[in-house]
């Protein structure tokens, strides 16, 4: 506690003298603009094959280019062109040809090639891990081939509806300083494919070099000044991404001005605190992000559906949505509302005791048979407000549930396996691309098994088997059609606790412009279409 | 110890009470005790001890209706303040309960049987005195689940060595003792000479440790649950309340400061009285020797 206090205080004083000395001292171009990103989770990856969250992508985003980036600038989420600047769909949706930007050029200075293209895939499809899941069920090593230096073409085994829309998560890193950098691996020729030399430096072309990563720390980039998009005044030329785990440190952080804009998982409070400081800006947009309680359907009691329909009539979702999420819709099963192929006639769960002592007498489990437990990340309050929400109105059900505070990476550890994963986790999902694929597909269906998206270890052939048609499915409206069938039908067996579409709240200097929520993850933050005038 | 009676008693109360600190850190240790056995009728809200919620009253300031304010789900802190000194009275009592019951016996059976015996329990001992006893407590939450249980064991597991060090050296003096040499020449048994003949002179250090200790193990098991070891939500413990409520500092002081002012009285209160009694017993020995 002591040191806590003196903590304060030193950071107290620290940003009282910065406030005085920033607002005399008078702009100066030629001083690098930097801007500093604090959030109060690490970035646990830095490898575009290894990423699944939102941290992770913030970092890949800006070091690594995608074949296809989402329209930002028109405010849409499509794929737009970006390294590949024209493509051709064959008539039966199998195969797929991008013409290459040419020009283009890695940190190590070499020009980017469809080679590149071809070994980012396949490098991707052989290490199975971060977005791996979103191409297996169509590619294979051997299927992206290079047709010329400026020419690549996908071999699909089947028409794959969300495929374009994938193809802002393909990061082309540059093959051949990997294969100069290869380690001891299970890859063959390979080695370990890169893995460790892209956990601690970049391979890409993207606006921002990689500086150093401290894991669990900092990230600092600089500027790539041949980066191929050209740079404008007042861009910014080192990025910092912080971790700081206190939320009150971070709170002092940027009232100081020592941060220039912070994350979004703090708490409401701290953001409408944040709101009434001069000089800030709470950026609030509704999102196309689900935030749900998954509950792990291959383990006791929540094996049995009754149960978990009981628990989904437990939760209080007007008090969760007003108190706790304040401005948060509730959720219409896994889809976001907002989000492109959404089922609008889902009906929202309800909160209902007397239901939910319905269904828990047709269980075939005793209510105090088991202790329920509750992981959430332990720096996002709002997640252990909902847990002790829920554990008050379980509590009235003769349910014991506890609730356990987990670093973020352990929890995503925890879900890699049927055994270790808790009954009921909280996770935000944000969406991967604007296809309902995202929210669906590497939720529940078994090939994405694995990994804290699907740690409902969900498994309903018959919703399998509606997934895979849909994907297939070239008529778009009848795919749409297939789509909201999945949905109602998972949203049916109950294997999460769909709490609501949260507003994404974000902090951030007033002098930081251009700030834009994209709702596509790790793309909002962009440092490239940010800039800095600090007038 | 037949020499402790009703006279000595007084006298020693007598010389306790001239120390006004001493009776000070007394008063404290009677109010936390008062509290916690009398909880459910002194807490204005008894059931925001338990499992509940109450949105519409969170983040209220200290006031009339709320004296220790109320955290970030409305429930009144100085009703949890209050219940949490069954949590910190429970685990200091079963830690040292522990650690004493572990610690007293090795350290006599090293001390008067000595030999391979003994070397080994004191070599242990060392080795387990040389980890710091945070770190030894961590390792032992961080393998086993998050509880009270898990706490209290991970404690009591890197504070039994100081008592069996203690008791190790007081034995050594004790049993060159005259008594002691009287009572093996009349032929009684060794486990008689040294539970009945030897333990019980080697008490008074030890119960002087164990009021001291008592601040300390209520202190680490509050540093434990800050870290998020310790017991379980909702159950209020101090050390987690500080942890919740540090989010929303500096503006809701409330949160952290008010439980963080129950540890201080807690602790503060054991010691003063520990040391009170260490200077009464200390006397009380060179007087009776």
């Amino acid at each position: 506690m002591r040191r806590m206090v003196v903590l304060f205080v030193a950071i107290a004083l620290a940003t009282a003298g910065l406030g005085c000395t920033r607002s005399a001292e008078p702009a100066r171009t030629e001083q690098p603009v930097i801007l500093t990103f604090v959030n109060t989770v690490p970035v646990p990856a830095i490898d575009p094959a290894l990423v699944t969250d939102e941290a992770g992508y913030i970092a890949v985003v800006n070091l690594y280019d995608p074949l296809l980036f989402p329209a930002v600038e028109e405010g849409l989420m499509d794929p737009a062109p970006h390294l590949a600047t024209e493509w051709t769909v064959s008539a039966d949706g199998r195969v797929y040809r991008f013409t290459l930007r040419e020009g283009v050029k890695f940190h190590s200075g070499r020009e980017l090639t469809a080679e590149d293209v071809v070994f980012s895939m396949d490098r991707v499809l052989s290490l199975k891990k971060g977005p791996a899941w979103m191409w297996l069920p169509v590619l294979s090593p051997g299927s992206t081939r290079a047709v010329d230096p400026y020419t690549v073409e996908f071999h699909l085994k089947e028409p794959y509806a969300p495929f374009l829309a994938t193809l802002i998560h393909l990061f082309v890193v540059d093959a051949e300083l990997i294969r100069a950098n290869l380690g001891a691996g299970d890859f063959g020729d390979l080695g370990d494919y890169g893995q460790g030399f892209l956990s601690a430096n970049d391979a890409g072309s993207g606006p921002y070099v990689l500086e150093k990563w401290d894991r669990e720390g900092d990230l600092v980039a600089n500027r790539f000044a041949d980066y191929w998009k050209g740079w404008r005044q007042g861009q910014v030329d080192r990025f910092v991404y912080r971790t700081v785990r206190e939320e009150a440190t971070v709170k002092m952080l940027i009232k100081g001005g020592e941060a220039d804009l912070v994350g979004q998982w703090l708490s409401v409070e701290t953001y409408n605190e944040l709101a009434a400081t001069p000089g800030l800006k709470v950026a609030e947009d509704p999102t196309v992000q689900l935030f749900h309680l998954p509950m792990n359907t291959a383990k006791p009691p929540l094996d049995c559906i009754y149960f978990r329909l009981a628990l989904v009539h437990a939760l209080d979702y007007t008090t969760a949505n007003t108190e706790i999420f304040p401005g948060a819709v509730q959720a219409r099963g896994p889809v976001p509302i907002k989000a492109a192929g959404h089922n609008s006639d889902l009906a929202p769960f309800r909160y209902d005791m007397a239901k939910a002592r319905e269904y828990l007498a047709k269980s075939k489990y005793r209510p105090g048979e088991y202790v329920i437990q509750y992981h959430f990340t332990d720096v996002i309050p709002a997640q252990r407000k909902l847990g002790l929400l829920l554990q008050s109105s379980l509590a009235e059900l003769g349910i014991k549930m506890e609730i356990n505070p987990t670093p973020w990476v352990r929890l995503t550890e925890l879900c890699a396996k049927p055994e270790t994963t808790p009954h009921i986790g909280a996770f935000y999902y944000t969406l991967r691309y604007p296809h309902p694929h995202s929210h669906t597909f590497a939720m529940y269906h078994p090939s994405a098994h694995g990994s804290w998206i699907a740690m409902s270890w969900y498994n309903n052939p018959g919703v399998t088997r509606v997934l895979e048609e849909a994907v297939k499915e070239v008529d778009t409206e009848r795919q749409m059609q297939l789509y909201k069938q999945a949905q109602a039908m998972i949203a049916g067996d109950a294997p999460s606790i769909y709490v609501n579409n949260p507003v994404h709240r974000i902090a951030h200097a007033e002098y930081v412009k251009g700030y834009r929520y994209v709702g596509l993850i790790g793309y909002d933050l962009a440092v490239y279409y940010l800039t800095v005038d600090k007038q | 110890m037949n020499s402790l009676n009703a006279e000595s008693w007084r006298r020693a109360w007598y010389r306790f009470r001239r120390n006004r600190l001493s009776v000070f850190g007394l008063g404290l240790v009677l109010l936390v005790l008062l509290a916690a056995i009398f909880a459910p009728y002194l807490a204005p809200y008894p059931e925001d001890a338990g499992s509940v919620v109450k949105f519409a009253q969170a983040h209220r300031p200290p006031c009339g209706r709320f004296w220790f304010g109320t955290d970030e789900v409305g429930r009144d802190i100085l009703s949890r303040v209050i219940f949490g000194s069954r949590i910190s009275l429970a685990l200091g009592v079963l830690v040292l309960t522990i650690a004493a019951g572990v610690g007293v016996p090795l350290g006599l059976i090293a001390g008067y049987w000595g030999g391979t015996a003994g070397a080994v329990i004191m070599r242990v001992t060392d080795t387990f005195l040389a980890i710091p006893p945070l770190v030894l407590a961590l390792a032992v939450s961080a393998v086993l689940p998050p509880s009270f249980v898990t706490t209290m064991v991970a404690i009591a597991f890197a504070w039994w060595p100081w008592y069996a060090r203690l008791v190790h050296g007081e034995v050594l003096s004790v049993r060159e003792e005259q008594y002691v040499q009287a009572a093996e020449t009349v032929g009684a048994s060794r486990w008689r000479v040294a539970f009945v003949e030897i333990m019980p002179n080697c008490l008074a250090p030890v119960i002087v440790k164990l009021t001291l200790d008592m601040g300390f193990v209520i202190l680490m098991g509050a540093v434990l649950s800050f870290l998020g070891l310790g017991v379980q939500p909702p159950k209020p413990a101090w050390g987690t309340m500080i942890a919740e409520g540090r989010v929303y500092l500096p503006a809701n002081w409330w949160g952290v400061t008010l439980p963080g002012l129950a540890i201080f009285v807690t602790v503060m209160g054991f010691n003063l009285l520990g040391d009170g009694l260490r200077d009464v017993l200390d006397v009380e020995v060179e007087r009776w020797n």
